[in-house]
């Protein structure tokens, strides 16, 4: 992980909070869709030089693809509209419709994708780490981290579940009802042993001290550097710059 | 005064139809290595919950008796407090690691992060400990991603590390293989010779033969026999406990019968002492 890492990995955690909110704030408030597209395209350069470009165009792809296929069908064919473009069998496509679509997409666009950017260049231990340092509490921290290192863990307990009651002959393969099928004999002995898992864990942050009175060290440490307090203050200057001028004169 | 003394301890769960412990007495002296056996739901590790504190603070259920540790009420600590006392490495390795460290080094700082420990002396304790377990090759591994015999050797790691004054571990080695199993025995041995008092729950009677101080034999939730690691190892009436007897204990009893021995050895060295006597003509 660490070897390839670039500049947008060694920012603090918080400054690229910032400037997910104000990437997401523009997208927002921005008057055309164009300027959404242009803020995408900043977004890729970002993404290819501070971070790694394949793996971002794959989540988005991933994430936001589909419902943008359907966002440009739908509204093209069923937003009124007085300036049809083309026409297929009975429906019309319209200008209206295909610009509205055009507009919704820009701004899922941007959101989406410095959302992708933001968590493809930090690692969540350091974002923990830096709200430890603010100021919330350990129980937080460990519900948040505990959550998401549940998921690879849950997927494969499930698989090891599957496999068990395809030994005990549960038809698990075949069209898509019998896979459904085969979903509900997993279920129940999925959800019961992470209910038992339970109590083991809330034992061992006991024999870890967890709910010991003190202050906690942390053997990981992060700091804020100089240059992230600069570039925080220009992306205020940004935001502030957008939303007087989308108040003023960009129209 | 004993370190840990047990006064009529009787303890239902909320769930148990019957009493889990019953009029338990006990008494372990600051030093001493404690072997607890004993068959299947004898109550074992429901004993070790007692000593830890998790019966009564964190599972509830009808509590009779007391558990005094340096002759204080254990009900009288906080959770935390007895976590900082007492090290407790229990059964089920799988559930034993923290669910929120990325590494096995991150996973054995857990403890001491949260006894708020400088910085360096956390690294150093882990430095140690993983030279001492043998652990050095794990380091950097998803604790999630280890078999049971590592993340067993890593769940003793991180209470180890703790460096607490009374250490009660719950078949430490019941995931690991003959080689594991004598190391772990071997680190077991080292932590009793630095002063602390272990309770240790296991089964391997052949080991124990040759480490353990003291001897505790549980059935049906009451003590049936205690004594010296020499006096209960030796007895025949183990067998009756669902307790399998050391492989020399078991030999000196048939030597006892046909030779007539006057005593039953349970170690190897104590063995070869009496075959030795026994050439030697002087046992007849």
């Amino acid at each position: 992980m660490k070897e390839n890492q670039k500049y947008l990995h060694k920012l603090y955690p918080y400054t690229k909070l910032v400037y997910l909110l104000v990437t997401s704030v523009i997208a927002i408030i921005s008057p055309s869709w164009i300027y959404n597209y242009v803020l995408f395209a900043i977004l890729c350069i970002f993404a290819a030089t501070g971070s790694d470009f394949k793996p971002f165009i794959k989540s988005l792809c991933k994430s936001v693809l589909f419902l943008f296929i359907m966002i440009f069908v739908l509204q093209s064919l069923f937003r009124s509209g007085e300036h049809v473009l083309f026409k297929v069998w009975i429906f019309s496509v319209k200008l209206e419709g295909v610009l509205y679509a055009a507009n919704l997409c820009g701004i899922l666009l941007v959101i989406a994708s410095s959302f992708i950017l933001f968590f493809q260049t930090t690692d969540l231990q350091d974002l923990i780490l830096a709200m430890e340092k603010s100021g919330i509490s350990p129980t937080v921290s460990y519900v948040v981290l505990s959550t998401v290192q549940m998921i690879p863990q849950t997927k494969k307990r499930s698989d090891a579940i599957m496999n068990a009651q395809q030994a005990r002959g549960v038809e698990t393969q075949g069209n898509l009802m019998t896979r459904i099928k085969a979903y509900i004999p997993m279920l129940a002995p999925l959800i019961l042993s992470s209910f038992t898992g339970m109590e083991e864990r809330a034992l061992t942050l006991e024999a870890r001290a967890f709910s010991l009175n003190r202050k906690k060290t942390n053997i990981h440490e992060i700091h804020e550097h100089p240059y992230d307090r600069r570039i925080k203050t220009v992306l205020y200057v940004i935001l502030a710059l957008a939303v007087i001028g989308r108040l003023t004169i960009w129209h | 005064m004993a370190l840990i003394e047990i006064n009529d301890l009787s303890y239902r769960y909320p769930t148990g139809d019957d009493f889990s412990l019953k009029n338990i007495n006990l008494k372990i002296e600051k030093g001493e290595f404690v072997a607890v056996i004993g068959a299947n739901g004898s109550g074992k590790t429901t004993l070790c919950n007692a000593i830890r504190g998790f019966v009564p603070m964190f599972y509830k259920g009808d509590y009779f008796g007391k558990v005094l540790i340096d002759g204080e009420d254990i009900t009288n600590f906080s959770m935390g407090e007895l976590a900082v006392k007492i090290g407790y490495i229990f059964q089920n390795p799988f559930n034993q690691i923290s669910y929120i460290k990325e590494t096995v080094f991150d996973e054995i700082a857990f403890g001491l992060e949260n006894l708020g420990l400088p910085k360096q002396e956390i690294l150093d304790r882990i430095e140690r400990i993983i030279a001492q377990l043998g652990i050095e090759a794990l380091k950097d591994k998803n604790p999630f991603e280890l078999s049971g015999g590592q993340q067993q050797r890593v769940a003793l790691a991180s209470i180890l590390v703790m460096e607490p004054e009374i250490l009660v571990i719950d078949e430490p080695t019941s995931q690991l293989d003959p080689l594991g199993t004598d190391q772990v025995f071997d680190i077991i041995n080292l932590i009793k010779q630095s002063g602390k008092t272990v309770i240790l729950v296991e089964h391997k009677t052949n080991l124990l033969a040759r480490y353990a101080d003291k001897v505790v034999v549980m059935d049906k939730g009451q003590i049936k026999m205690y004594g010296t690691a020499h006096e209960v190892l030796s007895n025949p009436e183990l067998e009756e406990y669902g307790v399998v007897m050391p492989t020399y204990a078991r030999l000196g009893l048939k030597l006892k019968e046909t030779f007539g021995t006057d005593t039953v050895p349970i170690t190897v060295e104590e063995a070869e002492e009496l075959l030795r006597r026994i050439r030697k003509g002087a046992v007849k």
